[in-house]
């Protein structure tokens, strides 16, 4: 149970116009933020709006301390590292991007439409740990380094690490597919 | 398909067909109410089962007339209720919304591990102690009985198999929890270090 203290009126209509706000400009986002973290459809749909309820609820202590962009992406990834901790997914086989490619190199087929690059790209990141995870969905949303830094709390240097690799990965990983 | 570039991989990302999950206000308020409601119903559930242990011991105390066993079942009650105290503490505990935002990734991750350790890594007080305590102070005489007569050992056997193997089982998952759990925390301190490093 998360214990907000209870809003103002004027808080409250506050924090509903920030969630409308976000929901217009973050709401495929947040929903390919949520197919990063969870396959099954339902339990897919559970997690989403779990995130939107974080964020409303978020709302009512934002602050301006950081960016909306910031507050958004941290609250959304903390939810979904919450859910894989819950579903004990932390247990299984999930790597960092320093081991993938030797896990990734098995049974990699050559791709020849977009959707299985997409499934590949999905089942890439499904495999990955919590911050990897985190800077690969970033880095494809195209948010910036400085930003990927803020919301993970890596530093400048390991995010160009970090994003250097997940490059090379996808180069390897999505190559496969070129005509011979 | 030929080799893909960087934005390719962008564009197919951010492009992949979304079911257009909409989610309004009044979803994420009935949400809210649920949550809240099940939060309410674990607690009253947790509540429950120290309310029954307690008015079990309580009944012990009141129809034993051993002193070493009304001692024990009183010491089980308030442990009950100190593991009952800190399991309400840990569901009302701040979650996710709010302050959570404040914390980046590594630092959330990083203290949900924590939390997570922190519960693990003492079953016995929190869960298996009081639950042991009330059994065995219960089944004193009978423990006293076959101290004295050894033979009635076969009496409870299978009780005590059943016991041990469940005991056995609960701290074999516990403590690969907690193992796993300093292992993950482990590779963060690597990264920090790196991030410090990085920083410097």
């Amino acid at each position: 149970m998360v214990r907000a203290p209870k809003p103002t009126t004027e808080q409250a209509i506050a924090q509903d116009d920030l969630y409308r706000q976000v929901d217009g400009l973050y709401r495929a986002s947040l929903e390919r933020l949520a197919r990063a973290y969870e396959l099954d459809p339902d339990k897919r749909r559970d997690l989403l709006q779990e995130i939107h309820l974080q964020l409303w609820r978020s709302f009512a202590l934002f602050d301006g301390r950081c960016s909306l962009k910031t507050w958004v992406y941290r609250v959304a990834h903390h939810t979904a590292t919450s859910h894989v901790i819950r579903n004990r997914r932390i247990y299984s086989n999930l790597v960092g991007l320093e081991e993938l490619d030797i896990a990734g190199a098995s049974g990699a087929e050559v791709d020849v439409d977009r959707l299985k690059a997409l499934e590949q790209l999905s089942k890439l990141i499904q495999s990955l740990k919590p911050l990897d995870r985190q800077v690969i969905v970033l880095y494809l949303e195209e948010i910036d380094a400085t930003s990927i830094g803020e919301i993970t709390g890596l530093s400048p240097t390991n995010v160009a690490m970090k994003i250097h690799r997940i490059k090379s990965i996808l180069k390897k990983k999505f190559r496969q597919g070129e005509s011979p | 398909m030929s080799r893909m570039e960087d934005s390719d991989l962008h564009k197919l990302w951010q492009d992949q067909a979304g079911g257009g999950t909409s989610i309004n206000l009044e979803q994420i308020r009935r949400k809210a109410e649920e949550t809240d409601a099940k939060t309410k119903q674990q607690l009253m559930a947790n509540t429950l089962i120290a309310v029954i242990l307690t008015a079990c011991c309580a009944w012990g105390i009141w129809v034993h007339p051993d002193g070493m066993q009304r001692t024990g079942l009183a010491l089980t009650m308030v442990w009950t209720w100190i593991a009952q105290h800190a399991s309400v503490k840990r569901m009302i505990a701040p979650g996710l919304a709010g302050e959570a935002a404040f914390s980046t990734g590594l630092e959330f991750y990083r203290g949900e591990l924590e939390k997570r350790q922190n519960y693990f890594r003492r079953p016995w007080l929190w869960f298996l102690g009081p639950v042991l305590a009330a059994i065995v102070f219960f089944m004193l005489p009978i423990l006293r009985s076959i101290a004295g007569n050894p033979a009635l050992i076969r009496n409870i056997t299978p009780f005590g198999v059943i016991l041990l193997v469940w005991i056995l089982f609960f701290l074999v998952r516990t403590r690969r929890e907690y193992l796993t759990a300093q292992k993950i925390i482990v590779g963060l301190s690597v990264l920090e270090g790196k991030n410090g490093l990085g920083e410097g």
